[in-house]
């Protein structure tokens, strides 16, 4: 993520002396001289290794739409992506679209639909979702989802059918539409777990790679290379692969689109310091969510944009695990065996059917929550202060203690590849489950007296219907029957909200509110809007793509 | 000629050795059981003393533990990680790693380093399941009681203590021989209590105080609750059915206040209870229903209609629907 301090330097002293000293014009006057554009001859100090028209940074959903759209006008691409294969966390999702605005399968269906009415719903006041947005975001938005959606047509993308869930994205249209599943179990990354998004992004990469647009694997971007530190013009990125790090020029623009900043401790906090780094993300140990885009653009004078977007708490910037046992238990999302990337997550989780079946207690052994709520109430209480004056923020570890009785109600088998030895563990009696939870995240032991004190208690709420410490509804099954089990259940963290801050074709916007000429953002790299999932990502890709390229949105 | 006066200086010069350690033995372990350590050496020539011996001295001299030096790397020698056994008394212990001086090597000094372990009476802990509820009063019952050592020692044949709100004993029980499935060492036992006779929640404790063990254990306790209710005077029977299928629902769990009981494959679950007004809710995974209010005042059938939760749409999570409660 950051600079090497022993890579090539990109912009060379010999170019600096010359830009500086002479004042650019005895420069510019040589360059021209040679029938070069003053910037590629400054660009032409540098050692370049590769260059395109338009340079994009991650090959997930909106960098593969960037490829996609600045191809269409003619710009040759490169894209960039720091993971062995292409996809990000849209190889992961579910693969529901929200795009509407009266595209050609609303008309098919006769669903009613307009900009308008996406412009409506993305601005309401009254909803903390769509009251913080930035309506001229909103409004580029409204305003190319239709157009967007047919792109996806024209690039090979198949969906099932006509909207799912009427009231989805929306107050009074039908946008909710969903993709068809990749047709190859080998190349996706959850096979046979509905991770529908994986025929979105394949189909994508097919058309890109179709139309000439490279794809560099296992590239990851450590700089974003602009003229000045904080002036002039983006030129190119440096990327590191094998060790070795390279130059690539964009003649007409780079698009980062690194998906997000969940995967980024440190950046994550500026939002919301309790994030610290026990809260493992959502489509890990896939896609990083590494905040590179955020944080390189920023050390080039970007600014951030529409902050509250990420804690209105109304989205899902965290969400309460499902999957427990395992590091990553997000959602609908479970890593079988099968996957590629099973040696990663190291195990499936155990999936909770109901929550009556366990109960959740702090790393300090102490329940904090009536277990069946998964609202933001729940979240703040398993973040809370847990008495380690050694770490005060963060909640630290979350763990569903449940005994061997549920493990029947819920049919689990509580052993690999299941559950993680580091984040599982069983005991004899709650006291030895206490001592045998070996985790890197619980900083304290957890005391065996306290988990057994909370347990007993759970287990009188039982007996007498009635949870007088966190109104759990009708609490139903005592902890009792040993062997007793913990398993890791701490939130987990999902959507970036907002992000950079950018014009409305997608130009980077910096700390002084001035366009950053040759850099882009999309997706969830960028602020504005806080519309989850595929849609925004969509949109702002493509239209970035199509500006980068120089052609105007209205004419595809 | 400088230079051979220097070697032959250095050669006759002793190499002073530092013993430090790679694995520190844990501060804390239990009376008589394993401390695991990782030594390493050095000398500050960088020499190879691979094969040289390791050895763990009691303050009385006594070696206690040995192990060899076993790799050398980056002009660093490692034992494996090797243990000895801690002593049998709670205390505070002290030892010293000693890398000895050979016979046969007398360029190498040894090197000594001092190490300290608190050693522990063993923990115990208890678990108490099966335990019944409500219960009626002055009846019979039975649960189960298990200890399990933080060693993993034989406790079969101890005793435990059930003791009452007042703490007078009012059962007990030996552990059996063999430890509880799943367990590395929960020995466990059935006691056999009886209710107490006055109404409400009552709570009993268990006492354990392991004697006559060769190490030191530290005792247990736990608690267990139930409710004691009047005798029975009616039938309740509770039929599930799933609305509109009218099909019976199987395995629901019916509440009614403290009582509880399982719907068969009939869809039906019973209870006997005392007269009153209970609340009566059932719970299936699945299915929801509303709670409701049932006066029993003789024998009762009563349906309960449950519908299906809809699968959820696996994005439903992520829609923003604004017409919906934050």
């Amino acid at each position: 993520m950051s600079s090497n301090p022993k890579g090539p330097n990109p912009v060379s002293r010999r170019r600096f002396l010359k830009t500086t000293v002479a004042n650019g014009t005895a420069g510019i006057a040589a360059a021209a001289a040679v029938g070069l554009h003053p910037k590629e001859a400054e660009a032409a100090d540098i050692k370049w290794d590769r260059t395109a028209d338009v340079v994009v940074v991650g090959a997930g959903v909106s960098g593969l739409a960037c490829a996609c759209a600045a191809s269409d006008t003619g710009a040759s691409v490169v894209v960039i992506e720091e993971n062995f294969d292409i996809g990000g966390r849209g190889i992961m999702s579910g693969g529901s679209i929200q795009l509407g605005g009266g595209h050609s399968l609303q008309k098919k269906y006769g669903t009613v639909d307009s900009a308008d009415m996406i412009f409506a719903d993305w601005t309401r006041h009254d909803h903390p979702a769509s009251r913080y947005s930035d309506r001229d975001i909103v409004r580029k938005f409204a305003d190319e989802n239709a157009a967007t959606f047919e792109f996806l047509l024209a690039h090979g993308v198949q969906f099932t059918g006509r909207e799912e869930g009427g009231s989805g994205a929306s107050t009074n249209a039908g946008r909710t539409y969903q993709t068809v599943e990749w047709h190859i179990p080998s190349q996706l990354v959850a096979p046979h777990r509905g991770r529908n998004g994986s025929g979105l992004v394949r189909r994508l990469e097919e058309s890109a790679r179709k139309a000439g647009v490279q794809i560099l694997l296992k590239h990851s971007m450590t700089k974003i290379i602009r003229e000045n530190p904080l002036s002039g013009r983006v030129l190119g990125v440096t990327a590191r692969s094998g060790g070795k790090d390279i130059n690539v020029r964009a003649k007409k623009g780079v698009y980062v689109g690194t998906g997000g900043n969940c995967g980024n401790v440190n950046f994550r906090r500026t939002f919301d310091p309790r994030l610290t780094e026990e809260y493992q993300q959502a489509c890990a140990p896939y896609a990083r969510q590494s905040g590179d885009a955020e944080v390189l653009a920023m050390a080039v004078g970007a600014s951030l944009w529409a902050t509250a977007l990420q804690t209105s708490e109304s989205g899902a910037a965290i969400t309460k695990t499902a999957h427990i046992g395992c590091q990553w238990g997000y959602g609908q999302l479970v890593i079988e065996t099968d996957s590629p990337i099973f040696h990663l997550a190291r195990a499936t989780g155990l999936t909770v059917a109901n929550w009556q079946d366990v109960i959740m207690v702090n790393q300090a052994g102490k329940r904090f929550w009536n277990e069946l709520d998964g609202s933001y109430n729940f979240i703040a209480a398993a973040m809370a202060y847990n008495g380690d004056p050694n770490k005060l923020n963060g909640g630290g570890p979350i763990w569903a203690v449940f005994d061997s009785d549920a493990v029947v109600r819920e049919r689990w088998n509580p052993k690999p590849p299941n559950v993680d030895p580091l984040y599982f563990a069983s005991g004899a009696t709650l006291k030895e489950l206490a001592a045998n939870i070996n985790n890197p995240y619980q900083k304290r032991p957890m005391p065996g007296t306290a988990l057994q004190e909370t347990v007993e208690r759970y287990n009188s709420f039982v007996t007498s219907g009635v949870d007088s410490d966190f109104k759990k509804p009708k609490p139903m099954h005592k902890i009792e029957k040993p062997p007793f089990y913990a398993a890791w259940a701490t939130p987990i963290v999902h959507d970036s909200l907002t992000g950079l801050r950018v014009n409305t074709d997608q130009q980077v916007i910096d700390i002084f509110g001035k366009v950053i000429p040759g850099l882009y953002t999309g997706g969830e790299s960028m602020g504005g809007l806080a519309q989850h999932g595929l849609g925004r990502d969509l949109v702002s890709g493509r239209l970035a793509g199509l500006h980068a390229g120089k052609l105007s949105p209205s004419s595809t | 000629m400088s230079d051979n006066i220097e070697r032959a200086e250095e050669e006759v010069r002793p190499h002073p050795t530092t013993v430090a350690l790679s694995r520190a033995p844990a501060a804390e372990v239990d009376a008589g059981t394993e401390i695991v350590l990782k030594v390493k050496v050095s000398c500050p020539h960088g020499c190879d003393l691979r094969e040289r011996a390791i050895d763990v001295v009691s303050p009385d001299g006594a070696v206690v533990g040995s192990s060899r030096l076993v790799e050398f790397s980056n002009n660093v020698n490692e034992t494996t990680e090797f243990a000895f056994i801690a002593p049998e008394e709670v205390g505070e212990h002290s030892w010293t790693v000693v890398f000895p001086k050979h016979h046969e090597d007398l360029v190498h000094q040894e090197g000594v380093l001092p190490i300290a372990v608190r050693t522990l009476a063993h923990d115990t802990s208890l678990a108490v399941w099966g335990v019944p509820s409500p219960l009626v009063m002055e009846h019979p019952f039975r649960i189960q009681v298990g200890a399990t050592c933080s060693s993993g020692c034989d406790l079969s044949g101890k005793e435990i203590q059930i003791l009452d709100e007042a703490g007078a004993s009012i059962a007990h029980a030996t552990l059996g021989d063999t430890p509880w499935d799943g367990t590395r060492a929960l020995y466990w036992t059935d006691v056999d209590l009886v209710a107490p006779a006055k109404e409400g929640p009552t709570t009993r404790s268990i006492a354990f105080a392991p004697a006559e063990l060769r190490l030191p254990h530290g005792g247990a306790s736990a608690r267990f609750g139930f409710e004691t209710v009047k005798p029975p005077q009616h039938s309740v029977a509770v039929k599930v059915v799933q609305k509109d299928a009218g099909t019976p629902v199987e395995d629901a769990q019916v509440r009614l206040g403290v009582y509880f009981a399982y719907s068969d494959s009939n869809g039906v679950a019973k209870v006997a209870m005392p007269e009153g007004t209970y609340s009566l809710d059932v719970f299936k995974t699945g299915f929801e229903a509303p709670a409701r209010v049932l006066d029993v005042c003789g024998d009762v059938t009563v349906e309960v209609e449950v519908v299906v939760i809809p699968p959820e749409n696996p994005d439903a999570y992520w829609l923003f629907d604004p017409t919906k409660p934050i």
